[in-house]
């Protein structure tokens, strides 16, 4: 019987330490990246394209708002959690504060627009960013969240979680 | 051990393999239910949650290989609102499924489950493609009888007797995680990232040519340090995902063939729901999931009673917070 047995674990083990490429003990030390991410950088000018096909630049949003939250979505289920909570949750206490999803994998600007209006977005710009400008100059990904303020410095850049990351640098600008 | 006296009710027309093949019979039933019905999606969820196979009463060992084939179809937003993908999208998972289980004692058996996992997803017509392990599971049984409970006839209340199973399975994270530095969207995931203990209880009870089972689950996601996702290095911090509870309901209706081989159809409804996620111990109200589903499934097994050949189809009916899918599976099992 524990012949089989122990024939039954080693197969198991065998499964993962070979096929496993994953870290089955994970750390929380910190990851040295070369990857940028801008926080404290004054950033670019950036110009974009909204989803009604106009232009637009980050100085003009920041003329009329104290800063901007940009979150990169691909309205995945995931994604349009984080919309929602930021629709009901954090815009609401930050009215100065201009909020832009940034569509970073429709590819073209109907596309973004199709999607907007299918996920009930269209009280919120929404950026499309076509040529993957904003994706590469952030380093953006699914659910980056990023906060400019209005002396075009970067105050955050990192996933989006529970809201209240977001919350405490707005609070603190 | 004769089969022949382990059952309540001994009908003499039927051969002694035959009584052989009700505790296979019963455990084909389970296996059915708790593992086709409970797996879901893998890409956005993660890997696939069975509680494995499930041994028969009378044998040793038995070895499973199913496939599986996963097609998404939009999902369903937090408030419960069914969306549609974006244009020009088409999410496929497909998974090639390698259980074993083996009997400890008369009363005892465990069972590992090993996924492989192909996602071929087009994603606002941006193609990936990424294959790997899905997140293994290690199981463990207790059958809480002595004899097979399956009768033929209602007699009295020792004839009502169900079969009842207690069984606790870890989740190894060995799938490709959103934490991981090889995926840039949860479209791409083959496994959740966490390891999981899932407590396990099955009540069945057939009396031929029916059958019926309850599963109920409680898993509690153990928390983990995160210092990535989705390729991106992030000021590391602990993430905890809810804990979820599973229940399926089942029944069955099985023809006796003339060649004494068993032809059964199983139909069930599950439901999922896992709790919202915390990080650093702050509740995320964004996360959290809710799903139900409606299955079918088809098994024969040989008249020797050492071979099924099974064909399931689910098909999610409602959700929150997850995608809309349909599962086809078909799959061979071999028990001696």
């Amino acid at each position: 019987m524990f012949t089989n047995l122990q024939r039954l674990l080693f197969i198991f083990c065998f499964f993962i330490v070979v096929g496993c490429q994953e870290d089955l003990m994970p750390s929380n030390d910190p990851i040295e990246s070369t990857q940028a991410t801008r926080v404290g950088e004054v950033v670019n000018d950036v110009n974009f394209t909204l989803s009604d096909g106009t232009n637009s630049m980050l100085s003009e949003q920041l003329t009329t708002h104290d800063a901007v939250v940009l979150y990169f979505t691909m309205w995945c289920p995931v994604c349009d959690g984080h919309m929602s909570h930021i629709r009901t949750q954090i815009k609401p206490r930050y009215n100065n504060v201009q909020f832009i999803f940034v569509d970073y994998i429709s590819g073209q600007v109907s596309n973004t627009l199709g999607s907007q209006e299918s996920f009930g977005y269209t009280d919120f710009p929404v950026i499309a960013d076509t040529d993957d400008a904003l994706e590469h100059y952030f380093n953006g990904t699914m659910a980056t969240t990023i906060i400019i303020d209005k002396n075009f410095i970067v105050k955050l850049n990192g996933l989006f979680k529970t809201g209240n990351e977001v919350s405490e640098v707005l609070n603190q600008l | 051990m004769n089969p022949t006296q382990q059952v309540d009710m001994p009908t003499p027309e039927v051969s002694a393999n035959h009584w052989y093949g009700v505790g296979l019979f019963f455990a084909l039933f389970i296996f059915l239910t708790s593992s086709s019905s409970i797996t879901y999606a893998a890409s956005c969820c993660g890997g696939g949650a069975s509680s494995g196979i499930i041994l028969p009463k009378f044998n040793n060992q038995m070895w499973d290989v199913s496939v599986s084939h996963e097609r998404y179809d939009g999902a369903w937003t937090k408030e419960g609102v069914y969306q549609d993908d974006p244009a020009d999208s088409d999410l496929l998972q497909r998974r090639l499924d390698f259980s074993y289980a083996y009997r400890l004692a008369d009363q005892w058996q465990i069972n590992v489950g090993l996924p492989l996992v192909d996602n071929q997803n087009k994603y606002s017509g941006d193609n990936s493609s990424v294959q790997g392990l899905g997140d293994m599971q290690l199981s463990i049984w207790y059958e809480a009888f002595n004899k097979v409970t399956c009768v033929y006839k209602i007699n009295g209340w020792e004839s009502l007797k169900p079969s009842i199973y207690f069984g606790t399975s870890l989740t190894i994270p060995t799938g490709i995680s959103p934490y991981s530095d090889r995926v840039d969207s949860s479209t791409d995931i083959t496994g959740l990232g966490f390891y999981r203990l899932d407590a396990n209880m099955i009540i069945e009870k057939t009396v031929y040519p029916y059958s019926i089972s309850w599963q109920g689950k409680y898993g509690y996601t153990f928390e983990r340090p995160v210092n990535q996702e989705y390729e991106k290095p992030v000021e590391p911090y602990n993430k905890k995902l809810g804990d979820r509870t599973a229940s399926i309901f089942s029944a069955a209706y099985t023809w006796f063939l003339p060649n004494l081989s068993m032809l059964s159809l199983t139909a069930n409804h599950s439901t999922l729901k896992e709790q919202s996620a915390q990080y650093d111990g702050i509740t995320d109200t964004s996360s959290g999931l809710e799903k139900t589903t409606l299955g079918l499934s088809l098994a024969y097994s040989s008249a020797v009673r050492d071979w099924i050949f099974k064909l399931g189809v689910n098909q999610a009916q409602d959700g929150e917070n997850i995608p809309k899918t349909q599962i086809i599976n078909m799959g061979i099992s071999h028990v001696y």
